[in-house]
């Protein structure tokens, strides 16, 4: 056991010792780390805070009730949903805004006499259609632009509501017997009234209650495991890099000779590995937590992920090196391997806004098992016992790459 | 030793005979075989305390591979190699602490000054702390390189490269050294260095094996020689054994150096 020990010592004596190294392993995912986190801080949870923010265009060329009512609905500023209104003088200016202003997720147009098109509707028992134009880029699927949309037909509904309620008091003082003196009904005001009552009385019957705490979730959440593990897994280059490195230096040879078991000298090097690995991961994590805030929920899922991901790397490290003969060669597939799994594995972006199929296929890979489960953890607020299958599927992957390795491993070459 | 026999017909194990030498290494019917190929044929010899044994041949003989095995990389498909009196394929940790190996290849951590190199091997040695400072620095001194103890080897000279490749096989003070090829590619400064290490290390009775290309180094430094080709050993003896030698049957004219009677054993076919 000693042997093994003074093995990774020495391995990681030389790691540290190549500044080359360290500044990749280390220095370069962290400057990745904060330029990519500051750049793209809004793209995969707004602005690092549950709150959306909506942006519409308005027309408003309606003198009545019904334009006001509706962009006076568009205003809204509370600490799940901001809409800002921008109004224009033109249809043409909305829509030019909807088509060529990327801020911009909606444009409303409410043409003039939008009120009185209403009105005679009710009047005359008809549904009015195509009152009010939206418009939206074609093919999205923001669901922002639902919001917007539902705001307005609930505007709508509540004016129709209003009219409804003017038709019925025509019909009562229009019965027999009944009798309203002339011009005593003011069907603008009944309407507008009735329709206020109506869509202002639905959000205050409804008590709004929270349950759990509140998840404040930024990129760094995403950006800080996610390149940790990337560069985590170069890191395979490194340290189980320096088998074959002492098999072509002949070093490997004489440790061999020395009195010092061969899945010592084995053991000695995985060691290395993993612990760089770890060292590694928490590096980036501490830094994480101390400079950009990161949310970890439940810590000791975090850390049972990350010896996971030591551990799975160190597999995947000896596995590489056993299907390979020269460090040429694992120079060259190790980052084939950590690229293609680390896109497809969510170390780039959240796993699970991936189609569900890609995020079965990324399972081959390591990053995908340790971003499902720290994107649970760190970003869906899951517990211990929720990711508890990700680091299951951590170790199980460690171990199958030992068990292969185990097979192809040669500590000597087959030749004289 | 005087009825060594020699045998030329490339056929079966050559035994040196009990010539009442005290034996430390007792080679004992090699085989190695990678695949069809049999790299070992039965090679078969001793080595008395304190010796340095000369194993010649040309590239692709067997040298290494016999190397090897006797020092425990590999395995003999069959045959067994007896150390102090403890069998290599048997108790193979056991006598590896007993030997040191000089690689062919400058085996060594090049980021690592030369007493980390030396105190890790230590290490794996079983030494202490105290063990391996004090004998890093002696064995430094013995190899003329104390002076640049702190140094990276990877700055050192090809030479003197080769000096810390040999100090590391001396580090845990071995009984038995075996020395394959230690001084390829260095100068004659260098070279007459690691001669007067071997020499020295002879004086202290450490027993050597030592294969070389070069003959005038064999006829220099050692006690006894073999040759080698095509994985069998085709005639052992002493210096003088070997050029005196006459082969009756086949009317070999006498040799006039070592390098004449190699070319005529192992004739002048390239081996690449």
């Amino acid at each position: 056991m000693k042997n093994l020990w003074y093995i990774a010592k020495k391995d990681l004596k030389q790691i540290f010792r190549d500044r080359a190294s360290l500044i990749f392993l280390l220095l370069v995912p962290l400057v990745l780390i904060i330029v990519i986190g500051f750049a793209f801080g809004n793209l995969f949870f707004g602005s690092g805070t549950s709150q959306i923010t909506i942006t519409v265009a308005v027309n408003n060329q309606d003198s009545g009730s019904v334009g006001k009512s509706i962009v006076n609905a568009l205003h809204i500023n509370t600490d799940q949903l901001k809409i800002t209104v921008n109004q224009y003088n033109t249809p043409g200016q909305v829509t030019d805004q909807v088509a060529n202003n990327s801020n911009v997720n909606a444009g409303v147009v409410i043409p003039a006499g939008t009120t009185d098109k209403l009105l005679s509707a009710a009047q005359n028992g008809t549904i009015p259609k195509n009152l009010v134009q939206f418009y939206s880029l074609p093919s999205t699927n923001d669901a922002r632009i639902t919001v917007v949309q539902n705001i307005v037909s609930q505007v709508l509904s509540a004016q129709l509501a209003g009219i409804e309620a003017v038709g019925q008091v025509y019909s009562v003082c229009n019965q027999p017997g009944n009798h309203c003196a002339q011009n005593s009904i003011n069907t603008q005001a009944i309407a507008s009234s009735v329709g206020q009552a109506s869509a202002s009385g639905g959000p205050s019957t409804v008590q709004a209650l929270t349950a759990g705490k509140a998840v404040k979730v930024s990129t760094f959440d995403q950006i800080v495991p996610g390149y940790a593990i990337f560069f985590a897994l170069f890191g395979v280059n490194a340290a189980a890099g320096t088998i074959l490195q002492e098999k072509e230096d002949g070093t490997f040879r004489r440790l061999l000779i020395a009195p010092v078991h061969k899945y010592a000298l084995l053991g000695g090097k995985l060691l290395a590995q993993f612990i760089l690995t770890l060292g590694q991961l928490t590096f980036f994590f501490v830094i994480g937590y101390f400079a950009f805030h990161l949310h970890f929920g439940s810590l000791p899922a975090v850390i049972a992920l990350i010896i996971g991901v030591s551990f799975a790397a160190t597999g995947l490290g000896i596995l590489l090196v056993s299907a390979v003969k020269t460090r040429r060669q694992l120079s060259a597939i190790v980052p084939l391997v950590v690229i293609l799994s680390s896109a497809i594995g969510g170390a780039w972006w959240p796993l699970f806004i991936e189609p569900v199929w890609m995020q079965q296929i990324a399972k081959i890979g390591i990053t995908a098992w340790a971003m499902e489960g720290l994107n649970g953890v760190m970003i869906l607020g899951k517990d211990f016992a929720q990711v508890a299958p990700d680091i299951i599927g951590l170790f199980a992957y460690g171990v199958i790459c030992f068990l292969i390795a185990m097979r192809l491993f040669r500590f000597q070459e087959k030749t004289a | 030793m005087e009825n060594t026999t020699f045998n030329f017909s490339k056929t079966g194990p050559i035994h040196m005979p009990k010539d009442g030498r005290s034996e430390l290494v007792q080679v004992i019917d090699l085989i190695k075989t990678f695949g069809k190929n049999e790299a070992v044929k039965g090679v078969s010899f001793t080595i008395g305390k304190g010796e340095i044994f000369g194993l010649l041949g040309p590239n692709g003989a067997g040298k290494s591979t016999t190397i090897n095995i006797m020092c425990g990389y590999l395995e003999p498909t069959s045959g067994d190699t007896i150390i102090d009196g403890i069998s290599v394929t048997r108790e193979p940790m056991d006598v590896k602490s007993l030997l040191g190996v000089v690689p062919q290849e400058i085996a060594l951590y090049k980021d690592f000054n030369s007493m980390e190199n030396l105190e890790f091997f230590g290490e794996l040695y079983g030494m202490s702390a105290k063990e391996r400072k004090e004998r890093a620095e002696e064995i430094l001194h013995f190899v003329g390189l104390y002076d640049r103890r702190k140094e990276p080897v990877k700055n050192f000279s090809g030479g003197m490269q080769r000096r810390i490749n040999m100090a590391i096989a001396m580090m845990h003070n071995p009984n038995f050294l075996l020395m394959d090829e230690p001084t390829v590619g260095v100068d004659p400064q260098s070279r007459e260095n690691i001669f007067d290490t071997i020499e020295k290390l002879r004086d202290k009775g450490t027993t050597i094996l030592y294969t070389t290309h070069y003959m005038e180094e064999a006829e220099r430094l050692c006690n006894h020689i073999a040759i080698m080709d095509e994985g069998r050993i085709i005639a052992m003896g002493t210096l003088e054994q070997l050029l005196a030698l006459r082969d009756q049957e086949q009317e070999v004219q006498r040799p006039h150096g070592l390098q004449d009677l190699f070319i005529q054993l192992t004739g002048k076919t390239l081996r690449d």
